[in-house]
């Protein structure tokens, strides 16, 4: 079975190389691929020193569009499993075997590794915790579904989901609304309890006045989605 | 509206309407967006020439002033436009994602049969 890591990156040069050591001694059978969405620190340099595999994208697209084209490249490459992973360091390579077994066992299409189901590991601040949950909760009113982490970037997904990700996926703050897509295409998504870490380094891109944009849009997306036809 | 103004008006709008269509035959402008526009044009031509439509037009819908039923319609046609090129612009950015995109992969094939080709040179020697 062929599984591969797609690792979005912007601007996150210092953490890589500590990113695919990582990757490669706690879990070695995953292969990876990095999407620089048009850093403009010296993550080209790294990457090409180090021989890493890597998407260069010529434009910044943010971060809907840099997972897109790791999907692109899954298919492309025909992977049976492809896994999200932030460049940042948030997310332990030693969940990813525990984060797809329910899709190697066939009982879900699509898993979200939650850090609120054993509630350990960093919890992130109070604030945004509290944004979560009112997006959790969104979720579950449009669609019945029981999601604690709505908005976490570790998810793994197989084939099937990947040809809806690469024909459509939100441009900005996408992870709440393609749980609310994967729905109403009936696939089935389950929640994985995994451990975060603080980010090694860097900032988040969500700060300032992003937060009520953010809050507004996914909210409203997810209800749109609701609406949507059904695409085959 | 004195016939000065009627003249002023119609040779502004028929100087737009030759711009358009050099444009047109210069292929910088796409016919289906200089439609719009041609169309406008000649509207408000034919509009500039014989004002008593308008004043027909604005007393039958129940506006009293001729000129605010000319304000309203261009705010409504420029409304029209900007939202028109929202969805065009809509479109045109999926399509750069979709190339960006695909140009990333394909040079990431590139270097990597570019590595493999050195490799095995290197092998051979």
């Amino acid at each position: 079975m062929k599984k591969l890591l797609i690792i979005p990156a912007y601007n996150e040069a210092d953490n890589l190389i500590d990113l695919i050591m990582e990757i490669q001694t706690k879990a070695p059978s995953y292969d990876y691929i990095i999407v620089n969405d048009g850093s403009k620190d010296h993550t080209v340099k790294v990457c090409s020193e180090n021989k890493l595999n890597v998407l260069h994208l010529s434009n910044n697209l943010g971060i809907g569009g840099a997972v897109q084209a790791g999907y692109l490249y899954a298919i492309r490459h025909d992977y049976d499993i492809a896994i999200q992973i932030d460049g940042d360091g948030q997310h332990d390579p030693a969940y990813l075997d525990l984060l797809i077994q329910p899709i190697i066992d066939g009982q879900a299409d699509f898993t979200i590794g939650s850090r609120f189901i054993e509630g350990e590991g960093f919890q992130s601040s109070g604030l945004r915790r509290a944004g979560i949950r009112w997006l959790d909760t969104i979720l579950k009113n449009s669609t019945g579904l029981d999601i604690t982490d709505a908005t976490s970037g570790f998810r793994a997904c197989n084939q099937l989901v990947m040809h809806v990700f690469a024909s459509y996926y939100p441009k900005d703050y996408p992870e709440p609304e393609t749980i609310a897509d994967l729905y109403r295409h009936k696939f089935r998504i389950k929640e994985v309890p995994v451990h975060m870490r603080e980010r090694q380094s860097g900032v988040s891109s969500i700060r300032f006045f992003k937060p009520i944009y953010y809050m507004l849009k996914v909210t409203i997306s997810i209800l749109i989605s609701r609406i949507k036809r059904h695409k085959k | 509206m004195s016939l000065f103004t009627q003249v002023f008006v119609a040779l502004i709008i028929l100087a737009f309407l030759c711009y358009v269509v050099a444009k047109l035959r210069k292929e910088q402008i796409e016919f289906k967006y200089a439609f719009v526009w041609l169309l406008s044009g000649i509207v408000i031509l034919v509009l500039s020439i014989f004002p008593g439509i308008l004043a027909w037009v604005a007393s039958a819908i129940g506006i009293g002033l001729p000129l605010n039923l000319v304000f309203f319609l261009g705010i409504i046609l420029n409304l029209i436009i900007a939202f028109a090129l929202t969805v065009t612009y809509s479109k045109l950015k999926n399509m750069i994602y979709r190339v960006t995109q695909m140009n990333a992969i394909l040079d990431n094939e590139l270097t990597r049969t570019r590595e493999e080709m050195e490799s095995s040179k290197n092998a051979n020697v």
